[in-house]
């Protein structure tokens, strides 16, 4: 780190303050259908707080639907950010640096998201307080609820806490700015740049990239206990944590990818992000790919083998029944187009791994459908089943849901510079050298260094 | 204190579904109409779950009457984040209506299906306004309901038995289920005393219990057909 | 530059002070809320030792949260020039 504010050039990383500085029209514009989508969410809640969930396409066996499934979806993206940050961090992976930050923007949006979809389920959500107030730890839902708040608070931080140098730049640049400016001095603490605070807010983000990914994992292991702390089958299954925690890693990077592709485009941010990153982005994604099938492999293949009648019926109707187009569009895309466009380094181009990057977000949300549904609707005792069709107002709130989550990614966008500047500027100052000097330190010394020690031993 | 139990004689039932009627009427479970039957929405505390096995003309048809089983180590009462659903002392497991909060977890962890959701406001339609029952509070809607052993009558039991200063007979408390069975095919009594007609029946070798294997430890014991059928 | 828009430093640092004080808030919020479900979980006999198992992690980790959050916000704040309201560049 250095102290950015004498030596930076604004000029160099205009392309960064421009969303902040001039807004386009077009993006302006884009924000408020975004805002226009999110209403018609609130309008499709409004009328289910009126009528009731029956509003919804619920119903008994099937009482979970659209909902949880966006739930469980919202904040398996979430992982995409902190702990693909948090991990590229600790890697000292220097093609991080102009990631991080888009990353950990997901985080938190969609953290928001995921909890409000929670809240969209419950029957009385004026009684959701009740959590706080009558909570009860023997619940896994209370596990979710001190997970996610704990996911939520260290992912804020994380994200803040690299944002404080850059704050403090866009402070010095918005000198003339009356109420921007005021609320960059208020958020920037006071940051100079001086050793003694680069030394502190070091130290305070190398702690939160440790702390923040056993936090990840377990928001979403404990997620998959809502399921399999049941006795219901197919969701009874031991694997079902680290098959969450690996499918939200997966859709975390699809997420990433997508997001990178969409600002890069609107907000020309080709010199910063360039096809290598997207090819290093496609090989993390290809490796969880495969890492996914192997767990759905273990998953059914466990289940069939074993052949108990109940978690049978649950298996058909995934494999050849009423589930059987979403469970196989489900392996297609989150297995076969991923696989078939990243194993090739040719097919890694930014197109390729968009391609596949939408896929798997599309198959990972299928993939938490065909989880919740076909198990509701197979229960173990005959029941008169019936088939889920969600209405349009699930769709409204799904919608919404997405769009509010873009809207508030763009928003942030316009305070605040969505690539890391001062982390670029490390990189360009520190990094190389460090590089070079820990690649170095990588190999055995070479002849001049060896002969130099013989010498200085001897005498 | 008693543990209450129920015992079901499926030789005996004859799938005349007056236990489910006398449940609705006893309890104001509401109609929800043809509309929302379609979409699956019914309440019906207790359920005549059929099954048939076999085909034409070797075909077989089994009626289990369902109420809540109350388990004694009750899947839903694990998951509940609020303390809605709770097992009491006396074994019978229990929903406060106006704690929950609408999650379904509960429903969602029953392997017997014995929870209901009010999709909506329900209303009791006119002509049924004169069987309501104010003995039972009427839930409102987004709150799950289930079978209670109609424990108002255990209050009322209970009630009539200190005004009377003695003390209250495991048989003053009989579910409406219990009370209608033309067949007789259903007891209900006290499992913790051991010559009650439930704890009698309960240790007959033909008693056994829903899905059994779950360990959920259920206080409503079955007890197995095929006794009338050997003696044919 | 001089220029107007600049808050002066006491104000600064009050609005500093609310956003910090606002985490506290927050985090102590938290540990309350769950200390709350152990009292009631102990009051309803409803698996004490396992929300006591829960909260061992839970607890620490929000106010080790707090501590980084802590070190790192007031570090920063009580290093910077303190000399000038405005900067001269």
């Amino acid at each position: 780190m250095h102290s950015s504010r004498h030596r930076l050039n604004f000029e160099e990383h205009r392309i960064l303050f421009d969303p902040i500085q001039n807004p386009r029209r077009g993006i302006s514009i884009f924000m408020g259908i975004l805002l226009a989508i999110t209403a018609w969410g609130g309008f499709c809640y409004i009328l289910q707080w009126r009528y009731g969930l029956g509003a919804s396409g619920l119903n008994q066996p099937v009482l979970w639907g659209f909902y949880i499934t966006n739930f469980v979806f919202f904040i398996g993206i979430s992982h995409a950010g902190t702990l693909i940050s948090a991990i590229l961090r600790m890697a000292k992976a220097e093609w991080r640096r102009p990631i991080t930050r888009m990353a950990e923007v997901i985080t938190v949006a969609v953290l928001y998201i995921g909890a409000a979809n929670i809240i969209f389920d419950l029957g009385r959500p004026e009684r959701a307080f009740f959590l706080f107030l009558y909570g009860r730890y023997q619940s896994p839902l209370l596990w979710d609820a001190s997970s996610i708040t704990a996911y939520l608070t260290a992912s804020s931080v994380f994200l803040y806490l690299p944002l404080i140098p850059d704050i403090a730049i866009l402070r010095d640049r918005f000198a003339d700015r009356k109420w921007l400016h005021r609320f960059y001095q208020v958020f920037s603490f006071g940051w100079d740049g001086s050793p003694r605070q680069q030394k502190v807010l070091n130290i305070g983000i190398t702690i939160m990239s440790v702390v923040v990914i056993p936090i990840a994992v377990s928001v979403h292991t404990v997620i998959s206990y809502i399921f399999s702390m049941t006795l219901q089958p197919m969701w009874h299954s031991t694997i079902f944590g680290p098959y969450f925690v690996c499918g939200a890693i997966f859709s975390g990077i699809a997420a990433l990818i997508v997001m990178m592709v969409v600002l890069r485009k609107i907000y020309h941010l080709e010199p910063y992000l360039k096809p290598i990153h997207f090819n290093y982005l496609g090989i993390l994604l290809l490796v969880m790919s495969l890492l996914w099938f192997y767990f759905t492999f273990s998953e059914y293949l466990t289940g069939f083998f074993g052949h108990e009648p109940t978690e049978m019926r649950v298996f058909w109707s995934k494999v050849t029944g009423t589930y059987a187009p979403y469970f196989w569009t489900m392996v297609f895309f989150n297995f076969v187009v991923p696989v078939l466009i990243l194993s090739f380094r040719r097919m890694r181009t930014i197109g390729g791994v968009l391609v596949a990057s939408i896929s798997v977000l599309a198959g990972m949300w299928l993939e938490r459908f065909t989880i919740i549904v076909p198990t509701l609707a197979n229960p173990r005792l005959p029941f008169p089943s019936g088939i889920y069709f969600p209405t349009w107002i699930e769709w409204g709130l799904m919608l919404g849901s997405f769009s509010f989550f873009v809207f508030l990614y763009l928003l942030f966008s316009r305070f605040f510079p969505i690539i890391s500047i001062w982390e670029i500027e490390e990189g360009r100052e520190v990094g190389l050298e460090e590089v070079e000097e820990r690649i170095r330190s990588y190999l055995p010394e070479t002849a001049g260094t060896f002969n130099s020690r013989e010498k200085e031993r001897s005498t | 204190m008693a543990l209450w139990g129920m015992v079901i004689d499926l030789d005996k039932c004859t799938a005349c579904q007056a236990c489910l009627i006398a449940c609705k009427s006893e309890n104001n479970v509401p109609f929800v109409g043809k509309q929302q039957a379609d979409r699956g929405r019914i309440i019906s505390w207790l359920e005549i779950i059929s099954e048939t096995e076999g085909e034409y003309p070797e075909v077989r048809t089994r009626f289990i009457p369902r109420p809540c089983l109350h388990c004694d180590n009750p899947p839903c009462v694990k998951v509940c984040p609020v303390y809605a659903t709770y097992r009491n002392p006396e074994g019978i497991v229990a929903q406060i209506w106006e704690r929950c909060i609408g999650c379904r977890f509960c429903m969602a962890a029953c392997p017997y299906a014995a929870k209901y959701f009010n999709w909506h406001q329900y209303r009791i339609p006119e002509s049924m306004e004169k069987g309501f029952n104010p003995d039972v509070y009427v839930r409102r809607w987004g709150v799950v309901e289930k079978c209670t052993f109609c424990s108002h009558r255990l209050l009322r039991a209970r009630d009539r038995a200190a005004a009377e200063k003695r003390e209250m007979r495991a048989d003053e408390y009989v579910p409406a289920c219990v009370e209608v069975c033309p067949s007789k095919a259903m007891y209900f009594g006290d499992l913790n005393d051991p010559d009650s007609v439930v704890s009698v029946l309960g240790r007959s070798p033909r008693a056994f219990h829903l899905l059994e294997d779950l360990g959920t430890e259920p206080k409503v014991t079955y007890l197995m057909e095929g006794e009338r059928h050997a003696l044919l | 530059m001089t220029n107007q828009c600049s808050w002066g430093e006491g104000k600064i640092f009050f609005w500093q002070v609310v956003v910090l004080v606002t985490f506290y808030v927050f985090i102590f919020g938290v540990v309350i809320w769950i200390l709350r479900l152990i009292w009631l979980s102990w009051q309803l006999k409803d698996v004490f030792s396992g929300s006591i198992g829960i909260s061992l992690v839970a607890i620490p980790l929000f106010l080790f949260l707090l501590g980084v959050y802590n070190y790192v916000f007031w570090g920063i704040l009580l290093s910077r020039k303190r000399s000038g309201q405005g900067r001269k560049d």
